[in-house]
């Protein structure tokens, strides 16, 4: 795997069948049904940030040495940077990263500030409109309304942080 | 300005210039100073209105506060709309005011702004007085709008009577904008325009 240099590749490495039919344990459906797999890609590839370790914690339970971390190996795909944010971007559109096939939408920016979704700490409506935390809660400070929706936004209950991984 | 206005606007300004209604050349949008605080908006008259073949200019003001205000926007073309000042171009646009949200751009607002020169609101009126010509009097009402977006828009339908009651009047040496909102007010009628304009 390590001679690799496609990414698509990688993702093809998570869709064995066996993994679905065969699987008896519940660690391998969690790399399958989660999003933040690809996040788990990138984890690997990068020095750790702050928001990492988790991600990383919550995989940690893999231990058969034939997973999947091993197919990403830094070597393969540093070299790749494009790709890599290319892979990111797909794992935001589609639902699951299985069925995903490269695709060209970008996950969208913040409706306030349009910064890159993902790039500052997430926060969702009880609408589901998803925005920068501190977008939305500098603009229900002038009006407590969803600034896609106008639903009104009031209450402990008006909005949630939201977690890609 | 603050900081994430001035970010929006300048990421919004290059999504207007490859939009493709800038391609189409439907709307444009211009910068009129470095701190992009003030723009200019430029819209085409909707095809089967009045304002067909016309082309308007708004002024934009982007409030420090954006996107948490709206941007303040008025027509610096002079138009006959029921949401528009026939004086000082002010526009009565919800989006604008209450129902303003941080989602709108300032592409989704001149797309607004266009879609309301197709389907003006007369009961929730701007300017009264072109308001009550379109409830009462909608075929006269085309007719003065058309005329105006010619004499100001560069529309390309001149309205002969009108052109000549407009003359007239500049004739009493009445200046010329103040001459068509009197006309226009009076529904043409000479007499009752010239009486208001010297009484």
């Amino acid at each position: 795997m390590a001679e690799s240099n496609d990414v698509i590749d990688l993702t093809k490495s998570f869709s064995f069948p066996m993994y679905n039919n065969n699987c008896s344990s519940n660690i391998i459906i969690d790399l399958d049904t989660d999003d933040s797999f690809c996040i788990e890609a990138d984890i690997l590839l990068d020095a750790p940030t702050p928001s990492l370790p988790s991600a990383a914690v919550a995989k940690s339970p893999l231990r058969e040495p034939s997973e999947s971390i091993t197919i990403v190996t830094p070597s393969s795909t540093r070299k790749q940077p494009k790709l890599k944010k290319k892979l990111l971007n797909r794992k935001s559109v589609s639902p699951s990263p299985l069925a995903a096939k490269p695709g060209k939408k970008k996950f969208g920016g913040c409706p306030i500030c349009w910064d890159e979704l993902g790039k500052n700490p997430l926060a969702s409506t009880k609408c589901g409109h998803v925005y920068c935390m501190k977008c939305l809660q500098e603009y229900l400070k002038v009006e407590k309304k969803c600034p896609t929706c106008r639903q009104a936004l009031k209450g402990s209950s008006a909005y949630h942080p939201l977690y890609l991984s | 300005m603050a900081n994430i206005a001035a970010k929006r606007i300048k990421r919004e300004f290059k999504e207007v210039m490859k939009s493709e209604e800038v391609a189409g050349g439907t709307i444009k949008l211009e910068l009129i100073n470095d701190s992009w605080t003030e723009l200019q908006g430029e819209i085409a008259g909707p095809p089967d209105t009045p304002y067909e073949g016309g082309t308007f200019l708004l002024e934009i003001k982007v409030p420090e506060t954006y996107p948490f205000n709206p941007p303040k926007i008025r027509f610096m073309t002079k138009i006959w709309h029921p949401n528009v000042s026939s004086v000082t171009g002010a526009i009565c646009l919800d989006i604008l005011k209450d129902q303003w949200a941080a989602a709108l751009t300032l592409r989704t607002v001149l797309l607004s702004i266009q879609a309301l020169l197709s389907a003006a609101e007369p009961n929730d009126p701007q300017d009264a007085v072109v308001a009550k010509q379109y409830r009462e009097d909608i075929e006269l009402f085309n007719l003065t709008a058309r005329h105006w977006t010619n004499a100001y828009a560069g529309g390309p339908t001149a309205i002969w009577e009108f052109n000549q009651k407009v003359q007239v009047l500049l004739d009493m040496g009445v200046e010329e904008d103040q001459a068509r909102v009197a006309l226009s007010t009076f529904d043409w009628e000479l007499e009752r325009a010239t009486e208001h304009l010297f009484s």
